[in-house]
């Protein structure tokens, strides 16, 4: 029998996988639903402490209000180390509160999604290091479209990126929009003149992000406000032109 | 050449170009921002609050352990995370059963996820509340009973019934 593949422009084909890279489903051995029979509800006043490991005895136990710790986003683009915690008292009550009181909204998504920290592009500068005054100076950034799923407030979200505004500070006090990013040599898309001399002039380019987002699947949703990140800085020194005598 | 081999090349090929389909501009990053970023390949780094005498330390320590299981879930090693769960029965047996999983059911995504903490101070212990996903969605939240005070040790793990 003769097998026919249909094939599309972008067709992937898919060789068997090693085992494991299907797994969707939490391993019944590591589900604590299965695992660990339920002690008690969740409330800082309750009585004793009878989880099945506790030492002997149940001391009596302070009501004190439990500190809810957020977890810092990490940042899209950079490394996902583990994050850093801050803890503050949170309202009494179960910690979580999923589904308990309090739907979360789309605004609520909204705030979280705004609050993700966006990529810092890096401003490069040609010719690098050095300048002159009264000459073009290039610049560029090196733009991409960043995906990343984060959970926020209990939903999976992806969050999409991309850059749309570039904010130049050539660090002599003048500063220049652009929609391009700019391009190295030989283009000459988006350059600065610099009139004075320096030791070293720190430039930037400050991003503007469109972001979209969505949440466990769904529709893409646009944020609707543009997010901003400030690029690191790149140090510049001005020089002025020495003229050079060549024997004729 | 053989059929077999007529459609292995194909294969290979396409594979190959379908590689450069795509919007060059879209880089994709590693998939997850949580505990093993490469779902498992390397060894979870330690949280950088790890060992403070606060709740932030222990907020740190349970999610250290949590990104050992599912670097044990997912690989099979689980040497730190027996080492971080000394004290506790029910931990020692969670990381058991990561290390004995069969290869088919190792999973390369993490296995729970955190969703939200809270950490309590009581008079013999101090709690560390966990709302996790776990993988494929279904949701739990446990307890970890640490001690009073750094440098915190895990003794017990339970599970709320909300």
């Amino acid at each position: 029998m003769r097998r026919v593949l249909l094939l599309t422009a972008g067709s992937v084909i898919f060789f068997p996988m090693p085992a494991g890279a299907g797994v969707d489903v939490v391993p019944d051995a590591l589900n604590p639903n299965v695992q660990i029979e339920a002690t008690r509800e969740p409330t800082p006043s309750s009585g004793d402490h009878s989880s099945s490991s506790h030492p002997s005895g149940s001391a009596p136990v302070v009501p004190e209000e439990p500190s809810v710790c957020a977890v810092q986003a990490p940042s899209i683009g950079a490394d996902a180390g583990p994050p850093t915690f801050v803890c503050a008292p949170g309202s009494p009550g179960a910690p979580g509160g999923r589904g308990e009181d309090g739907e979360v909204t789309e605004a609520d998504l909204r705030r979280a999604v705004a609050e993700v920290p966006m990529p810092r592009l890096q401003a490069r500068v040609q010719p690098a290091g050095r300048t002159l005054v009264n000459v073009p100076t290039i610049l560029y950034a090196e733009p991409h479209i960043l995906r990343r799923t984060v959970t926020l407030l209990g939903f999976e979200v992806d969050v999409e990126a991309r850059p749309v505004r570039y904010m130049w500070h050539h660090g002599d006090g003048s500063s220049r929009a652009t929609g391009s990013a700019g391009a190295p040599y030989p283009s000459k898309d988006v350059t600065h003149t610099y009139s004075r001399v320096a030791d070293a002039v720190q430039v930037r380019v400050d991003t503007g992000w469109d972001v979209r987002f969505r949440v466990d699947g769904g529709d893409w949703t646009d944020l609707g406000e543009q997010l901003v990140s400030a690029g690191p800085a790149t140090s510049l020194a001005v020089d002025e032109a020495a003229p050079v005598l060549t024997a004729p | 050449m053989s059929k077999v081999l007529h459609a292995v090349v194909l294969a290979a090929v396409l594979a190959a170009l379908a590689g450069c389909s795509g919007d060059p501009e879209v880089r994709e990053p590693d998939p997850t921002p949580s505990p093993a970023g490469t779902a498992g390949a390397t060894v979870p780094a330690k949280p950088p609050q790890l060992g403070e005498d606060s709740e932030e330390g222990a907020a740190a320590h349970v999610y250290y352990w949590i990104d050992l299981l599912n670097y044990a879930a997912s690989t099979g090693d689980a040497e730190d995370l027996l080492a971080l769960s000394e004290r506790c029965k029910e931990c020692r047996e969670f990381a058991s059963s990561a290390r004995d999983l069969g290869e088919a059911e190792r999973p390369t995504r993490d296995t729970w996820t955190v969703d939200d903490l809270a950490v309590q101070e009581r008079d013999d212990s101090t709690d560390v509340t966990v709302g996790i996903t776990l993988l494929g969605g279904e949701q739990s939240e446990v307890v970890f009973q640490l001690t009073e005070e750094a440098p915190y040790a895990i003794t017990g793990l339970a599970r709320y019934d909300s």
